[in-house]
């Protein structure tokens, strides 16, 4: 009776994270980031122009930052140049390695879409609601007399199978519609959404995340607004060398805010700014590209890591306890003074 | 009101030998087990603080036997595996081998330090062996697993590739013969 309709082997997919390296013989209809393997990089065998592309940093670039934590023993770490805002030109000089187990991670999308939809739903109050045969406010009378019209015997007019009778089993009131999930899937997620962002070459690690105020311009107390006028001239001026500033940014700092990125970022649409603490799937997922300063990178790879190989009963992790990554310098001072 | 209280105690719970000292004061004390006896009849704790040295149940810090505290608390994370004299251990384990074997797939453990692999029972007595931690080529591990199962059995294997999420799924319990093949292909 069916047709089983046969779905094609999806070669492209297997080896997603160990040959990304194989973009040389790409054809140019197709989008950069997918990987041909096997006969279909035969066939597909068109030479890509390269003359824009930056290639990943190599063996002979110098590694400014190491990457935290354990990681599987099959993989190497992810290797991406680090920029500085600093420079109004990029300089491709160094480079940063960054833990596989989050930055080159198998792109499970149904984790991810899990997770999406726990963040638009969560929140939600769904408001929806019908009258019953109860509430209708009519239908106490006898529509007709039992017997001699012909008709049907009927005893009011609001049964649910009358035309303008009362709902059953519809949308009752106000009605939460919060739900949990889990933290493993929240953690898995995230990273998910930290690699597809790398391997799209969307990710920017940099080094100098505030924006420096220029040189010939006087810093003024007041107005504010002059000063984010020129920050924010300058923030485009560097973004535009970097062929980013007409994508929607989100950039990531640590616990120090950048004043001037900050001021920069205020008046315009699509640019944001987040402390490490607010990094979450749907933010990442809604902005074009991803800004992440180079020294947060070592928090938010232990915190992850900490995640993935921590006892799943902790479901509220507090200080009594010896490795915790978070705050784990307060603790250790707090205990010493103990 | 204090009288009317202790006749209601000695009726409720005659076995508590509840003994009134005093039943002019306002405070009643109260010798022996009060286990029995519900909220209200404490009058023993006195707050305890350094401003208050002389009351009987106060405390002295001691910073250098914290360390006896410390010792106590917990882990929080899954520890390492210790270092054997040889393997496998006892218990049938053996870590992965480091570098990992030449082959184009890779199994990872779980945060256990064991193979992910699972059996999942059907109510009319069906089974389903469910192995995933997967990278890289899922169809080379599938044919290799396939070769390593089959001689053993009367019948083809039937398998399932689930290549988007990296699963493999086997009709049947084969929980140990897979943990038994992923040792042997060294993961």
């Amino acid at each position: 009776m069916f047709q089983i309709k046969l779905l094609p082997r999806l070669k492209v997919l297997h080896s997603f994270v160990r040959h990304q390296h194989n973009l040389t013989s790409v054809k140019s209809s197709l989008p950069n980031n997918l990987v041909l393997l096997g006969k279909a990089k035969d066939q597909l065998n068109v030479d890509h122009d390269t003359t824009d592309e930056v290639l990943p940093p190599d063996d002979n670039v110098p590694v400014i930052r190491k990457c935290v934590g354990t990681y599987s023993l099959c993989k190497q770490p992810a290797k991406v140049w680090v920029d500085s805002f600093a420079n109004t030109e990029m300089v491709y000089e160094t480079a940063a390695e960054l833990n596989p187990d989050i930055f080159s991670t198998h792109p499970r999308i149904d984790v991810l879409h899990d997770v999406v939809k726990w963040q638009k739903v969560y929140r939600e109050v769904d408001y929806r609601w019908a009258r019953t045969r109860a509430e209708m406010g009519r239908g106490r009378k006898k529509p007709w007399p039992q017997k001699g019209t012909g008709r049907v015997r009927q005893g009011s007019t609001v049964p649910p199978f009358w035309k303008k009778g009362g709902i059953a089993h519809g949308p009752r009131g106000p009605k939460s519609l919060y739900y949990n999930m889990s933290a493993e899937q929240l953690i898995k997620a995230l990273a998910i959404a930290l690699t597809i962002k790398r391997v799209q070459s969307d990710l920017l690690i940099v080094k100098d995340i505030d924006v420096p105020m220029p040189n010939d311009v006087v810093a003024t107390q007041e107005p504010l607004h002059d000063n984010a006028l020129t920050l924010k001239s300058s923030l485009e001026e560097i973004l535009k060398a970097r062929s980013i500033d007409r994508n929607s940014i989100l950039f990531v700092h640590g616990t120090d805010a950048p004043e001037n990125l900050n001021l920069a970022v205020i008046d315009k649409r699509g640019w944001n700014t987040m402390p490490l603490v607010g990094l979450n799937v749907l933010s990442i997922l809604k902005h074009d590209k991803l800004v992440l300063h180079l020294d947060i990178l070592d928090e938010l790879e232990e915190k992850l890591i900490w995640n993935m190989t921590r006892y799943p009963w902790l479901e509220m992790p507090h200080n009594f306890y010896k490795d915790m990554p978070i705050n784990r310098d307060n603790l250790e001072k707090s205990l010493d003074n103990m | 009101m204090a009288l009317r209280k202790c006749i209601y105690w000695n009726k409720v719970c005659p076995t508590c030998r509840v003994l009134l000292v005093s039943l002019n004061g306002p405070q009643i004390t109260i010798h022996g087990k009060v286990k029995n006896a519900r909220s209200g009849l404490q009058s023993y704790s006195t707050q305890a603080n350094e401003n208050n040295p002389s009351c009987e149940t106060g405390y002295t810090v001691s910073k250098e036997d914290f360390k006896w505290v410390k010792r106590l608390l917990p882990p929080s994370k899954i520890p390492d595996p210790p270092k054997h004299a040889e393997y496998p251990t006892p218990s049938g384990w053996s870590p992965p081998l480091d570098p990992p074997p030449d082959l184009p797939y890779f199994v990872r453990r779980n945060k256990y330090h064991e193979f992910s692999v699972t059996v999942e029972t059907k109510v009319g007595g069906g089974a389903f062996t469910h192995i995933t931690k997967i990278e890289g080529d899922i169809w080379a591990l599938n044919k290799d697993l396939a070769r390593f199962l089959e001689p053993e059995l009367k019948y083809d294997l039937a398998t399932t590739v689930h290549e988007v999420n990296q699963r493999i799924t086997v009709k049947g319990k084969f929980q140990d013969q897979v943990v038994k093949f992923l040792l042997l292909q060294g993961f």
